[in-house]
């Protein structure tokens, strides 16, 4: 994570951060949500701990004794005149695309967009070392219940307990059985839309369509019954992955392979509520693009390599080799991965949270009138999907480079993805929504 | 004839007179044989005992050697062991609600194919079949009776 981020930082003036968006009615109240926000950063110190090497050496670490010294994490409120509209406003945006002072203990910032009529957008933009997809969730519950008076502000036990670690021999020779998982991937290289990296600003965009609620009912049920109730990402992934083949097919390119990594939530066993830090691994699909012309196929092939991934025991060697390598200078990490992969590090990036904020109707006294992640994504892959359901309908955000992917492809690739999800054919009724962060 | 009836076989090791009335008894009078099994009308199958006493246990039909019984105790051993739960989690208890996940259920799949040599595939796990361990024992028997 802090590898991304210093890349990010070192060859596109931007971070690895990642933001959480609101959709509220009206009756959110700014002054309180500050004051609360106030109240919990001083009662909890990692959200605005500086993260770095103590004494220069050793791997890094959120430095507590030092955030009481950190400023407050900062809200910022932008009045906007009109109605909200599809276009979203220009701040979500500028957010994603700056860095966030991480050495400074700027771990998260907070900006509070009010419309005309009383409905207003919230944004937490965060850096993904203090949080992860689900782990933003927790914390906006914990805020809630903390408003609501029936939390204390001091989100304690917020971090998970460090689970037991294996000996440092063991942990080595999973790093090595890790390297030799990785560096088999390079044998067929990964092609994104994006290209290889090169030292350029970074200017994210995103599109975020909202589905209505039968098309979404639909959709879920399509993917239970082709993938599993409890493993449907795994239809979205390919139905992701098709997409992306769509462009490359249109640009007349033939990719030979994809590699796309699905984060896994590691939460351990009696702490699913561990707010803090990341709490994830990931799983690497490898495949052949000859598997990606049958949807059902490609679904089948992503479930074996899932099975066997977690079988031979990837999960927790990509852990310990993760552990290792936080010793090492945080540019290597990317260095060798680069090196072993041919130049790009994975084809795109995918993630389905599953239900968004499930059970919670109002933030802060607001309802809650639609909510979905949006992850910064390099300019290498250049292109990112990640999917959540909130109140029943299947929001599907598509964060993309400027220069990675023309307007047309952008519109193959949306098109050919909720084709595949809905089933080719079925028309999308009318209350579907189309959000774009540029116009 | 009521939904809940259904027509069941017992294997049995000999037919004698003692065994005969067991079965009248168990099946209500109306029972054939054939092959060595017995059919009739019953809400569950049934084993016989050596003497003829109508044992009331529901899974006496083996599939690859696992008996339903045995393959809701290699479930709930196995979530006990994943989900780091007690001894109140039992065969009845809600899978979901004990913290089952994407992850925890493969591994459990790859648990019981282990023991039973056979792969469950996941589009097969419906939320029905995963409200308890009975249920989802009886998918994978179900798997295993038909491969």
């Amino acid at each position: 994570m802090r590898a991304f981020d210093r890349e990010a930082h070192r060859f596109h003036g931007a971070g690895h951060v990642s933001q959480l968006v609101l959709r509220l009615g009206p009756g959110f109240d700014d002054a309180a949500f500050r004051a609360l926000l106030e109240d919990v950063a001083r009662a909890t110190p990692i959200l605005r701990a500086p993260i770095g090497r103590p004494f220069g050496v050793g791997p890094p670490a959120f430095r507590l004794g030092r955030a009481a010294g950190a400023p407050l994490p900062c809200v910022t409120l932008h009045e906007d005149d009109g109605e909200r509209s599809a276009e979203l406003p220009p701040v979500l945006r500028a957010r994603l695309n700056a860095r966030l002072a991480l050495e400074r203990g700027e771990l998260l910032r907070c900006d509070v967009v009010r419309y005309a009529g009383g409905a207003a957008d919230l944004v937490l933009t965060w850096a993904h070392l203090l949080l992860d997809g689900a782990g933003s969730e927790l914390f906006v519950r914990r805020l809630d219940a903390c408003y609501r008076g029936a939390a204390s502000p001091a989100l304690g036990g917020g971090a998970a307990p460090a689970p037991a670690r294996p000996s440092i021999a063991e942990r080595g020779r999973l790093a090595r059985r890790w390297q030799a998982h990785v560096t088999s991937f390079g044998a067929a290289p990964p092609r994104s839309l994006g290209g290889p990296r090169r030292r350029h600003a970074q200017a994210l965009d995103y599109d975020v369509q909202t589905l209505p609620h039968d098309a979404t009912a639909g959709i879920i049920e399509r993917a239970a019954s082709v993938a599993g109730a409890l493993t449907p990402a795994l239809f979205y992934l390919a139905a992701t992955m098709r997409a992306h083949d769509a462009v490359f097919a249109a640009r007349g390119d033939d990719p030979g392979h994809y590699l796309v990594p699905l984060p896994v939530n590691l939460r351990p066993r009696g702490a699913q509520g561990a707010v803090f830090q990341t709490n994830v691994a990931l799983l690497w699909f490898h495949v052949a693009r000859r598997h990606v012309g049958d949807l059902m196929g490609l679904v089948a092939e992503l479930a074996r390599q899932r099975r066997t991934g977690i079988r031979d025991g990837y999960l927790e060697a990509s852990t310990a080799a993760m552990d290792l390598m936080r010793w090492a200078p945080a540019r290597l990490h990317t260095w060798i991965a680069r090196r072993s992969l041919g130049g790009e590090i994975a084809s795109f990036y995918f993630a389905f949270t599953g239900e968004f904020l499930p059970d919670l109707t109002t933030f802060c006294g607001a309802e809650i009138v639609n909510g979905f992640h949006v992850p910064s994504v390099m300019p290498s892959p250049g292109s990112s999907v990640i999917m959540s359901v909130r109140s029943g309908r299947l929001n599907v955000a598509h964060i993309y480079q400027r220069d990675a992917l023309s307007a047309d492809e952008r519109r193959v690739l949306q098109e050919r993805l909720l084709d595949d999800l809905r089933g080719a054919g079925e028309a999308l009724d009318g209350d579907a929504v189309r959000l774009r962060s540029s116009a | 004839m009521d939904a809940r009836w259904q027509t069941v076989c017992a294997v049995v090791p000999g037919l004698t007179s003692r065994s005969r009335a067991a079965k009248k008894l168990a099946f209500g009078g109306a029972f054939a044989r054939h092959d060595g099994l017995v059919f009739g009308l019953a809400e569950e199958p049934r084993r016989f005992t050596r003497e003829g006493m109508p044992e009331l246990q529901s899974n006496v039909m083996k599939a690859q050697g696992w008996t339903q019984d045995e393959l809701v105790a290699c479930v709930v051993e196995t979530l006990r062991r994943l989900l780091q739960l007690g001894p109140d989690f039992t065969e009845q208890s809600d899978l979901i609600a004990a913290g089952i996940d994407s992850l925890a259920v493969t591994q459990l799949m790859l648990a019981i194919e282990d023991r039973t040599g056979i792969w469950i595939d996941e589009s097969r796990l419906t939320p029905e079949n995963l409200r308890s361990a009975v249920t989802l024992a009886a998918c994978v028997y179900e798997q295993l009776a038909s491969t």
